[in-house]
């Protein structure tokens, strides 16, 4: 049933022709790591690309490297030479991935060579975070069973009010961990930031948002809708991993350029739509990305998807702080923009992940929320989303058990059975509104 | 009533009794779950602290709240809050130890009747901007208690609040020194079931309990018997007696442990001098060993393993624990990541380690049993 082209193909077709590029951008992301002069740090996604752009560090981020592994459908040894290791079958698969291959890198002296792109270069340094979940601190605390090079980790935890007062707390605290891992670079590469390249990057980087916001927005809320979830999934890639570069601001002109044309020309992916659908929270699962595409052949298409969202950038005049301009640049989630509010009490950060909110301004029929095995940093509270959206915005959800690197935990079978029920009730639904 | 070891026994197996009769009497119950709450804040408001544990009741009405694959003692705790176990606690501090604890706090808000919630960040780093930064959530949580209790939490109350938990502390480490002897004076199983039952009644009552107890295990001749293994459990959140009890029938003495109702929880006093607010900053974010609480590698490899393990090959060694095993709840994510570390360092130690992933309520009772019995054997041949 999948759109495979000529071979067996379970990556995903691609809509706008400005994503098809990301795959080369990547790849040649890994291959310059071979042979730059720059140190290479391997970091986990903690929106501070800028600090290593101006620090002269070239970074490698082994969760991206790990869904290209799925994406290929070779992370299988890695798991298991983490497991072998006694790490849970449980953990986050980018985890294990990523631990398996420095495990493999250091048992047979090279990088194996079925490993995607010429595989990792080996890093200088290390860089995780508490952001999102706990595993993105753990994890690169594993790595020093194999790599014997200097770590940090810092923390980013999320307030729960948008209170002054409470937020305020939050914030210096994260600039105060944020300035000593620029600290710690100091250290280890014996040269100080330059403040002022620092600055102009992060300049940079809040154009290359606002386009990426605009581009992922417009997108959403066309009718029909020019650049599905696939392609969203795939180019939100440079505003994470080669954030406040001139290539990343380069790219999000083109692709919101290209995103502004086909909606003047009103091209779609799916002409005639009939069930416009939201990738609710929850990660893809990378080694079987057609899955995105099989929907469109039932009319419908995944206007949105959670997963990867663009912030919605914001400038706070008199704030000169390059690390306090980039902690707020990326601190709005798209839903509070959109909503031109921002929550004053207590509120639930599981809520505050819910794709619920973008079901009127996207005009979606349906969401699907992906459950990944190995990922409490997602997972946790999809069942209470459900829950909530089917009893307040009556809109059907389908949860999809899969993970996102072990193609074990995906059954395409059950998924395209859950599927069709999930169409069946679309159906239902709209001859109900119908009549 | 009961005293001694029968107390504890009866409160371990009716968590709620003296809360409830408290509150009855016109006191308030705090609830909290996990280690990091402190505790000192609660008594100091003249509430009685009381700690959220699991069941090992089948989980029959959190399925439709909170998903399976996160950490099954949470969604225990959850199971049980859904089914108004915890009725007679008013309010709940829900700290930012983990994932699952962090997310939960969102869904208990919205389907567990308190009339108090308190959320506390607890940083996962511990610089000193993170103690810092803590010390602020600390003294917003003593004034949302003092709002909440309609009183003062003074600096001297506070203070003698730490002292009498410190007094908790000391009683406890007491007792835990007769499992040094061989056969210990006290097992492992009595031991958990002392830790649960002292979270769940006011300091002073649970020091009386404890010299009670300390009295009882000192001149007692029904102790637990010799056996050819003494052991150490390491792990997180075990409240109930069932995987102890199964270590301890299959031929071993658990004499020591690094568990969240254990050692973890009483090893350290908080100090008396200075702030008692950043006191318990520094305790409940230094002194608490979890694998949620990142420590910052200093020196060697090796350096970095003894800051963060040490402690446990110390507990071992100075019980004279030849073995030890892991008890890890599945999707218990920075227990899993520090499991292997863990493995090696004792096993470099010279320590024996079986490394065990559970459910929390044992579903694979016969595995586990096999393979502790097949552990014994290889250490006893030894
Ligand atoms: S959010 Fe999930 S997938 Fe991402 S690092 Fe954390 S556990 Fe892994
Ligand atoms: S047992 Fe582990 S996962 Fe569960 S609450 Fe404790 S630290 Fe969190």
């Amino acid at each position: 049933m999948y759109r495979g082209e000529g071979k067996f193909k379970t990556s995903a077709r691609h809509w706008t022709e400005t994503t098809k590029k990301v795959r080369g951008m990547l790849k040649d992301q890994y291959a310059g790591a071979h042979t730059t002069d720059k140190p290479v740090v391997w970091s986990m996604l903690a929106m501070i690309n800028e600090l290593y752009m101006a620090m002269d560090v070239y970074p490698l981020y082994p969760e991206n490297y790990a869904g290209l592994c799925a994406t290929k459908r070779v992370a299988d040894p890695f798991l298991e030479r983490a497991q072998a290791d006694g790490f849970s079958d449980v953990c986050c698969t980018y985890a294990q991935t990523g631990l398996g291959y420095a495990a493999m890198c250091q048992d047979i002296g090279q990088i194996p060579d079925f490993a995607p792109d010429g595989g990792m270069a080996k890093p200088m340094m290390l860089v995780g975070s508490s952001l999102v979940c706990d595993t993105r601190f753990k994890w690169f605390q594993s790595f020093a069973r194999y790599l014997d090079v200097p770590y940090y980790a810092f923390d980013m935890p999320i307030p729960r009010s948008m209170r002054p007062d409470t937020a305020m707390g939050y914030l210096n605290y994260t600039v105060e961990q944020m300035r000593g891992l620029v600290e710690f670079m100091e250290r280890v590469l014996g040269k100080k930031m330059n403040w002022d390249k620092l600055d102009e990057i992060v300049t940079r980087t809040q154009k290359t948002y606002e386009c990426w916001y605009e581009a992922f927005i417009t997108s959403a809320s066309a009718i029909p809708c020019p650049m599905p979830a696939e392609d969203t999934l795939t180019n939100f890639a440079p505003a994470f991993f080669m954030t406040g570069s001139e290539e990343a601001l380069n790219f999000y002109q083109e692709l919101l350029e290209e995103v502004k044309g086909k909606i003047e020309r009103k091209e779609g992916v799916v002409p005639e739509e009939k069930y416009r659908l939201i990738w609710g929270s929850g990660l893809p699962p990378w080694h079987t990305m057609n899955v995105f595409n099989s929907v469109e052949e039932r009319g419908a298409v995944f206007v949105y998807q959670c997963a990867y969202q663009p912030f919605a950038p914001m400038e706070i005049p008199g704030i000169t702080d390059p690390l306090m301009r980039m902690l707020l640049g990326r601190g709005l989630p798209a839903s509070r923009r959109l909503a031109r509010e921002m929550p004053t009490e207590e509120f639930s950060l599981v809520d505050m992940s819910s794709p619920a909110f973008f079901i009127e301004p996207f005009k979606a029929d349906g969401i699907v929320i992906s459950m990944l095995r190995s990922c409490r940093g997602t997972s946790i509270g999809q069942t209470y989303l459900k829950r909530k959206i089917q009893e307040q915005a009556k809109v059907p959800v389908l949860i999809l058990e899969t993970d996102i690197c072990d193609v074990h935990a995906h059954s395409e079978a059950n998924v395209a059975a859950r599927f069709d029920a999930f169409f069946e009730t679309l159906e239902s639904r709209k001859k109900a509104g119908a009549s | 009533m009961a005293k001694g070891l029968e107390r504890a026994k009866e409160l371990y197996e009716n968590r709620g009794l003296r809360a409830s009769e408290l509150k009855d009497k016109g006191k308030k119950v705090m609830g909290y779950i996990c280690c990091f709450p402190p505790i000192e804040l609660i008594t100091a408001a003249d509430m009685v602290p009381f700690r959220i544990t699991g069941s090992q009741e089948p989980i029959t009405e959190a399925d439709a709240y909170l998903e399976t694959l996160m950490c099954p003692f949470v969604r225990s705790c959850f199971d049980q809050g859904i089914k108004n176990r915890y009725s007679f606690v008013d309010g709940i501090i829900w700290p930012h130890t983990c994932d699952n604890v962090e997310k939960t706090y969102d869904v208990w808000k919205r389907y567990v009747p308190h009339s108090f919630y308190y959320y506390l960040d607890v940083p996962h780093m511990a610089d000193p901007s993170s103690f810092e930064f803590f010390t602020g959530q600390l003294e917003a949580l003593k004034s949302a208690l003092e709002k909440f209790a309609e009183c003062e939490i003074s600096e001297q109350k506070l203070v003698e609040a730490i002292n009498i938990h410190n007094q908790n502390r000391n009683l406890l480490r007491q007792l835990s020194e007769f499992r040094k002897q061989d056969p210990p004076l006290i097992s492992g199983s009595e031991m958990t079931q002392v830790m649960v039952a002292s979270t769940t009644i006011p300091a002073d009552e649970c020091n009386q309990m404890l010299r009670e107890i300390i009295e009882e295990v000192e001149g007692r001749n029904d102790g637990p018997e010799k056996k050819a293994a003494r052991l150490l459990v390491y792990g997180c959140e075990i409240d109930d007696v069932g995987f102890i009890k199964l270590v301890e029938q299959s031929g071993a003495n658990v004499v020591i442990d690094d568990l969240c109702l254990g050692t973890r929880e009483y090893w350290k006093d908080i100090p008396t001098e200075g702030s008692p607010i950043r006191n318990l900053a520094d305790h409940y974010l230094g002194d608490i060993k979890c694998p949620r609480t990142f420590l910052r590698a200093t020196g060697t490899r090796q350096d970095d393993l003894d800051n963060r393990f040490g402690h446990i090959r110390d507990f071992a060694k100075d019980y004279n624990a030849n073995a030890a095993i892991l008890y890890i709840i599945q999707y218990c994510d920075t227990f899993e990541f520090d499991a292997p570390d863990v493995r090696d360092y004792l096993e470099q130690s010279g320590i024996r380690v079986l490394h065990l992933e559970d459910d929390y309520v044992m579903s694979n009772v016969g595995g586990i049993e096999t393979r502790i019995q097949a552990f014994l054997e290889v250490i006893s041949n030894v």
